[in-house]
């Protein structure tokens, strides 16, 4: 047996380890590469170091909207979906407040395609004015669909602009307001384009039943001749240590009481990110959670309730969100979820229930890994965060976390000054239905 | 410098031989069929117990999801707590979806604890008592949850368009309403249970890595269950429908359309589903689709619309569905009947027949891309009496229909006289 064989044996209870390999181009472009023989697919993913947080403050929802552009046709290519379609694939893109990714996939023998349609598109847009005028549109049905038409549907943007100040983390990916979408102009997708879209800003993964060799041959040819230009540093405020309870209010035409609660917490990359995230999983994941049990079984002060954080790379948000039983004074709900924030300060979580978080996330991680398509955009992801290897290591540090360090982690988050609160009430208070 | 302004040369999709990979099956001793895929570099399983428990076979509404609810929620060894406790330790998740014609129960683990869990599910399934205070806290809390969804025009229009196309009493049709949840019985929950779980119809589907003792361990825990009831399923009347065309407002305020239109369609089996799929694809199954490049992406009325063909046992339904803004709803609507009517009168160019055999293809390929997509797809056909030469019909159809079938499809199934059509505001 040699060495890596009798490592992979002692770590075997584990998922297996995600082989990969990276090389850069001269023009600043990431590459890695992750072969799997047993599908006859190939994923082709890029992913740019851009988001919402890169934002003109009076220009949001930007970062979002250029996504749906960037299908609007390249300088070379008219259009990029029905190639694609042509060779068996498919495609679609997602934008967050850091980062804006595209994700294609394709039976392996077709993967030059994505590799001509993907460097076209990074060389540069057709800029279309047709295409800025029709994607306005439908973006505003996309904010309309998802935050005007629908219950509660604000209360992310009141909590956002609440919590944080000078951080660009106070707007939505999606916007802060339709007039902002509906103002954009083609010179602004222009100048965002050339800003952002570059080589030594993105990361390209190629993940499936492909070669080295052969994405290397195929990343030369295709986008080695990307000029370089001028790779975007990005200079954002930081949020301002908050020293006050911050609480706001408002009155809807929603069915029950809801309440919205947030604490400035650590970033995706600080030390403290592992213990914060099995912290809310220990608040509430899932029945068996602190939260379910004291405030939905025992209490009935909730109908549901649930603790989570952004994860996002700048310092994110834990956000505790429930909805009040009818009849229950949303006063009353929050001085509940207080006490137990106390609890966990106070009483630290026994070793079986810190288990419990830690079985969860090693059962999900594994879970994550099963398809190709979540392999390639985990290694980009990782890669954007500093090293593609953390798909294989982040496990060892949640592992490490103690108790001591959930009780530390709940001292430093849950501090009321650290704290911004949204009551959200239902307007006509004796309407049954 | 490579030539951009050409296409790399392809593999033609269509080339592909696409074949599923096979399925084992076991009767357990106690004729429990199980099913199940090996395979996957994780170490990790799913196991889904499909019980024909859904809604079609309860006589008062709810209670079938009730039932799917409740039943891990007390047996007469452990408390709701302790149940998901146990799961939750070893990081399982164990879900029970509630549809139509069965239930689910969903059990997803890293395999290494296959062993301590199998028992808690056999427990489950043959020892649950619904204690009256996990009772009243699932209603007062699904009365909430219900509330809230009553206020999404997209939740609202889906179930309004089940009962314009099936009417009120069917169990395709029927909506539970806030009044049903409060007239729950804890007594129609427990018989229901013992019908339709203690002596039900069930199937075992598992996939992905585990030991050799594998069905051992399954044998051991469900060898013994007396189950192996076969239900039929319950004879259901369609009726003609009594509105064709409905408007509805439930926010005055509201700044975008739920838009329905679906007619009643024959059920797989029937000689033009295959063909109606690749139909439904040019419509509006895909991104490329017709109703796709015209309402979304030339018009911009809406952020997406989709044609779909629904998979029931006994009827499904061929229906269009989308979010559009309020002042371009009936502009969309008389593009959807215009998509419609093209379809019925030209034939599908060769070169888009082309783009959409190649996409479905691939999507096909993708679509066995692992132990649980296999699953997915043995799980589908063994639960509708199919087997995989109807795996291979699709592929075929893919590969091989022509235009002028296309255009006969159409003829007979897309008449806009036979769309019920439903907007929610």
């Amino acid at each position: 047996m040699n060495l890596e064989l009798a490592i992979h044996f002692l770590f075997g209870n584990f998922a297996s380890m995600i082989e990969f390999s990276r090389f850069s181009l001269a023009n600043g472009l990431r590459v890695i590469v992750h072969e799997d023989h047993t599908t006859p697919m190939a994923v082709v993913n890029v992913l740019y170091d851009v988001g919402a947080r890169d934002e003109n403050p009076e220009k949001t929802g930007f970062a979002h909207m250029f996504e749906h552009l960037m299908f609007g046709g390249s300088i070379n290519i008219p259009v990029y979906d029905s190639p694609l379609q042509m060779a068996g694939g498919e495609n679609n893109a997602y934008t967050t407040s850091d980062l804006t990714d595209y994700y294609c996939r394709l039976p392996a023998e077709n993967l030059e395609t994505a590799f001509w349609l993907e460097s076209d598109r990074m060389l540069s847009l057709a800029f279309s004015r047709k295409s800025l005028n029709v994607q306005k549109k439908v973006v505003s049905e996309e904010f309309k669909e998802n935050f005007i038409n629908q219950p509660y549907g604000d209360a992310w943007h009141k909590l956002r602009a609440l919590a944080y100040r000078v951080h660009p983390y106070q707007w939505m990916t999606i916007g802060k307001d339709l007039s902002h979408i509906e103002s954009a102009r083609l010179q602004d997708v222009k100048d965002f384009f050339f800003e952002h879209y570059t080589p030594a800003n993105a990361i390209l993964t190629v993940a499936g039943n492909v070669s080295l060799d052969q994405v290397k041959s195929l990343a030369e040819k295709w986008f080695g001749e990307i000029p370089v230009r001028k790779k975007y540093e990005r200079h954002l405020p930081e949020e301002p240590v908050q020293t006050e309870a911050r609480f706001l209010e408002v009155t809807a035409d929603v069915p029950l009481d809801a309440i919205y609660k947030c604490w400035h917490g650590f970033s995706r990359t600080d030390a403290g990110f592992y213990s914060m995230d099995l912290l809310t999983d220990i608040l509430s994941g899932g029945n068996s959670s602190r939260l379910y049990q004291s405030l939905v079984k025992d209490k009935k002060l909730f109908s549901s309730i649930s603790c989570y954080h952004t994860g996002s790379i700048d310092p994110g948000m834990v956000v505790i969100e429930g909805k009040l039983v009818r009849g229950i004074k949303i006063e009353d709900g929050d001085a509940a979820i207080q006490d137990e924030l106390e609890k966990i300060k106070n009483n630290p979580p026994d070793s079986p229930e810190l288990q419990k978080v830690k079985n969860g996330t090693e059962s999900s991680l594994a879970f994550e890994d099963v398809s190709l398509m979540n392999r390639a955009l985990s290694l980009a992801n990782y890669e954007l965060l500093g090293d593609a290897n953390y798909i294989n290591t982040e496990w060892d540090l949640y592992n490490a976390v103690t108790t001591d360090d959930i009780v530390n982690t709940a001292k430093k988050i849950f501090r009321k000054e650290n704290s911004s609160t949204l009551y959200y009430r239902r307007k006509n208070q004796n309407n049954y239905l | 410098m490579p030539d951009r302004k050409k296409a790399p040369a392809l593999k033609e999709p269509n080339a592909y031989e696409v074949r599923l990979p096979a399925c084992e099956k076991i009767e357990l001793k106690s004729q429990v069929p199980l099913f199940y895929v090996k395979g996957g570099a994780e170490p990790v399983v799913q196991i889904e117990w499909v019980l024909r428990a859904g809604n079609i076979f309860e006589n008062n509404k709810g209670v079938a999801a009730a039932v799917a609810a409740l039943f891990k929620r007390g047996t007469g060894k452990k408390s709701a707590f302790e149940i998901s406790r146990q799961f939750e330790f070893f990081g399982a998740s164990f879900q029970a979806v509630c549809q139509a014609e069965y239930v689910v129960l969903s059990l997803e683990t890293l395999s290494k604890y296959i062993g301590e869990l199998l028992p808690l599910v056999r427990e489950l399934l043959t020892d649950a008592i619904f204690p009256d205070d996990e009772f009243e806290l699932y209603r007062q809390n699904s009365i909430q949850h219900l509330q809230v969804y009553l206020k999404k025009s997209d939740f609202v229009a889906d179930r309004e368009m089940g009962t314009m196309l099936f009417g009120r009493n069917n169990p395709y049709g029927k909506k539970t309403a806030i009044a049903d949840l409060d007239k729950l019985s804890l007594t129609d929950i427990k018989n229901f249970y013992e019908k339709n779980y203690l002596d039900g119809d069930l199937k075992i589907f598992a996939s992905g890595q585990w030991d050799k003792d594998f069905v051992e361990l399954m044998e051991h825990n469900f060898g013994d269950l007396n189950i192996g009831n076969k239900k039929v399923l319950p004879d259901v009347e369609t009726q003609e429908p009594e509105i064709r065309k409905n408007d509805l407002v439930i926010d005055s305020n509201g700044v975008q359309a739920s838009i329905r239109i679906a007619r009643i369609f024959p059920d797989k089996k029937h000689p033009d589903f295959q063909k109606a799929l690749v139909l439904n694809t040019i419509f509006g199954g895909y991104f490329g689709s017709r109703l796709q490049s015209n309402i979304r992406e030339d018009k911009g009325y809406t952020y997406g619309i989709y044609s779909y063909l629904q998979f029931n046992l006994k009827y499904t339904l061929w229906g269009i569905s989308t979010e559009s803004g309020k002042e371009v709803a009936d502009a969309a609507i008389s593009e959807i009947y215009k998509e419609m009517d093209r379809l019925t009168k030209e034939e599908v160019p060769q070169e888009e027949l082309q783009l959409v055999r190649n996409y479905s293809i691939g999507r096909q390929l993708n679509g066995l891309d692992g132990p649980f997509r296999i699953m997915d797809w043995w799980r589908m056909l063994i639960m509708n009496d199919l087997d995989e030469k109807y795996f291979e019909e699709r592929i075929r159809t893919i590969k091989t229909i022509t235009p002028g079938e296309l255009l006969e499809v159409a003829k007979k199934y897309l008449k806009p006289e036979d769309f019920l059509e439903l907007k929610v505001v």
